[in-house]
C-alpha cells in the first residue's frame, strides 16, 4: 500500500504541536541568569495550548494536552497533576470562546491569554496551597503569570509561523 | 466542535480531571511511582538540556573571556595578594590539622568523614512556581541515592530527591519543602533552617533563650542523618520579633559543578569511615 504524500505530511504536521509542546515544557529548565535562585520561567505549554486550542484545535486532543502537563508536572518536582489540570481547565475555557477568538485580532487574543494565565494563576495557587497544606506566596506564580503575559506576543508569533507552515 | 459539546468529550474530560487528582493524591504521600515517574522525566530531559547547553556554554565562555581580557592587569594583582594570604591561611590549616589528629588520637576519637560519591554538572532547574530544585547529570549509574547532601564550594546546596539512571534532582535548601538541622555556631544552639521559596532561609525552633545576632555562621548540626555536620548552610541576614532570616552560604544562583556526599547513616555503616584522601597529613 502506498502512502500518499498529502496524508503523510499531515500525519507529520499533527504531531508538530505537541512534539514542540513537550520541547518547550524540557526547555523551561535551562539554568539562564538567577533561573536557580527561584525565578519561575513562563509557561511556554500554557502558551502553545492557547494559540493551538483557538487556531488549530484538532492538532491539540486533550488526551496528548493531559500527557505534555503530567510531564511538565513531573520534571518540574511540583504537585502532579496540577499542570494536567491547569491545561484542561484552558482548554475547556476555550472550547467555548474559539470561534469568537479565531476571527479576532491578535490584540483581542493577547488579551484572551491575560484572561486565561490569571485563572490559571489563582487555580495553580488554590490547588498548591491545599496541597501544601499552607497558603502559597503569591509572587512566585504572579511573576510566572507576567513573564507568560509579556512574552505570548513573540510565543504567539512563532506558533503562528509554525501554524502557517503545517498547512490545511 | 467544542471540547465539552459531547458526552464523549465530556466523559474524556472527566476522566483525564479524575486522573489529575489521583496524581494530586499519590504526589501527597508521596508515592513510589510518583518518585521513580519524576525520576524518568529528569532522564528523559538530560539529552535535550546537554544540547541547548552547548551554545549557552559557548557564550558563557566568550563573555567570561572578554570580560577577564578587559580586566587582566587589576586580576593579576588581586590574584597575587590573594596568593599571598591563601599561602599563610594554608601554613596555620597544616599547624591545626596536625594537632587536630594528635589530639584525636590521644583522646581515641573516631574521625567522621563523608566520601564524595560524585560531581555532577547542573543541567537543568526547576521552572515551576512551586519548587526550588535543581538537575545534575548524575544518577542511580554513578552512585546517586534519593536523600545524598549536595554542596557547592561555599557550602550546602540541598538533598537529592529523585534519581533517575543518569540524572537526579536536588531540592534546594530554600524550598518550601526543605528542613535542615542546624547549629548557630557562635551560639552553640540547635535550630532548624527552614525553605521559604525565597532566596532567604527561616531560622526555627530556635530555644527560647538564645537570640541569634546578624552575621552568625549556621551549619549543618549532623542530626537526622542526612547532612553531615559543620557544613556551612549560611549567615545570619536579619533578626526580628517573628523571624530570623539566613542568608545561603551556596551561590544558589550560579550553580555550575556541585559534590553529592554520601548520606550520614552510610558513612557510619563503613568500617573504616576514615577516607584516604582526607586523612590528615603526619
Amino acid at each position: 500500500m502506498r502512502v500518499q504524500p498529502q496524508s503523510f505530511r499531515k500525519g507529520v504536521a499533527a504531531t508538530v504541536p505537541l512534539t514542540l509542546a513537550f520541547l518547550l515544557a524540557i526547555l523551561t529548565q535551562i539554568p539562564l541568569g538567577s533561573a536557580s535562585a527561584g525565578t519561575p520561567a513562563p509557561n511556554w505549554t500554557l502558551m502553545l495550548v492557547f494559540y493551538f486550542s483557538i487556531h488549530r484545535p484538532s492538532l491539540v486532543p486533550p488526551v496528548a494536552v493531559a500527557l505534555v502537563g503530567l510531564f511538565q508536572d513531573f520534571l518540574w518536582g511540583g504537585p502532579p497533576g496540577l499542570n494536567l489540570l491547569i491545561l484542561l481547565i484552558a482548554q475547556m475555557v476555550l472550547s467555548d470562546q474559539q470561534a469568537f477568538f479565531v476571527r479576532r485580532s491578535f490584540l483581542v487574543g493577547w488579551l484572551g491569554f491575560v484572561t486565561v494565565a490569571a485563572i490559571a494563576m489563582a487555580l495553580s495557587w488554590l490547588a498548591g496551597s491545599l496541597y501544601y497544606g499552607e497558603f502559597l506566596g503569591l509572587r512566585p506564580l504572579a511573576v510566572q503569570t507576567a513573564s507568560s503575559v509579556v512574552a505570548y506576543p513573540v510565543a504567539g508569533w512563532v506558533f503562528g509561523r509554525i501554524d502557517g507552515m503545517l498547512g490545511r | 466542535m467544542p471540547l465539552l459539546g459531547s458526552r464523549h468529550g465530556r466523559w474524556i474530560f472527566a476522566g483525564l480531571v479524575a486522573l489529575a487528582l489521583v496524581f494530586l493524591v499519590l504526589g501527597r504521600i508521596e508515592h513510589p511511582w510518583v518518585i521513580a515517574l519524576r525520576g524518568a522525566a529528569a532522564d528523559v530531559s538530560r539529552p535535550v538540556l546537554e544540547v541547548m547547553a552547548w551554545p549557552l556554554e559557548g557564550f558563557d565562555r566568550i563573555t567570561s573571556w572578554a570580560r577577564a581580557v578587559t580586566r587582566l592587569a587589576a586580576e593579576n594583582v588581586r590574584l597575587r595578594e590573594e596568593n599571598a594570604r591563601l599561602q599563610r591561611w594554608r601554613a596555620t590549616a597544616l599547624l591545626l590539622e596536625r594537632e587536630n589528629h594528635r589530639l584525636r588520637t590521644f583522646l581515641n576519637t573516631p574521625q567522621f568523614a563523608t566520601l564524595r560519591v560524585a560531581t555532577p554538572r547542573v543541567i537543568g532547574v526547576a521552572g515551576g512556581p512551586f519548587v526550588r530544585s535543581i538537575l545534575i547529570d548524575a544518577g542511580r549509574a554513578e552512585g546517586i541515592r534519593r536523600d545524598q547532601a549536595v554542596v557547592d564550594e561555599l557550602g550546602l546546596v540541598g538533598r537529592v530527591v529523585e534519581v533517575g539512571v543518569h540524572a537526579a534532582r536536588v531540592l534546594l535548601v530554600t524550598d518550601l519543602n526543605s528542613r535542615v538541622p542546624v547549629r548557630v555556631l557562635e551560639r552553640d544552639a540547635l535550630a532548624i533552617a527552614r525553605g521559604r521559596n525565597e532566596p532567604l532561609l527561616e531560622l526555627a525552633f530556635l530555644p527560647p533563650d538564645v537570640t541569634p545576632e546578624v552575621g552568625d555562621l549556621v551549619v549543618t548540626s549532623g542530626d537526622g542523618g542526612i547532612y553531615a555536620p559543620d557544613i556551612p548552610v549560611g549567615r545570619v541576614l536579619s533578626v526580628g520579633d517573628d523571624l530570623v532570616t539566613i542568608d545561603p552560604a551556596a551561590l544558589l544562583d550560579r550553580l555550575d559543578f556541585v559534590q553529592v556526599l554520601e548520606r550520614v547513616a552510610d558513612a557510619l555503616d563503613r568500617p573504616d569511615n576514615e577516607t584516604p584522601d582526607e586523612k590528615p597529613t603526619p
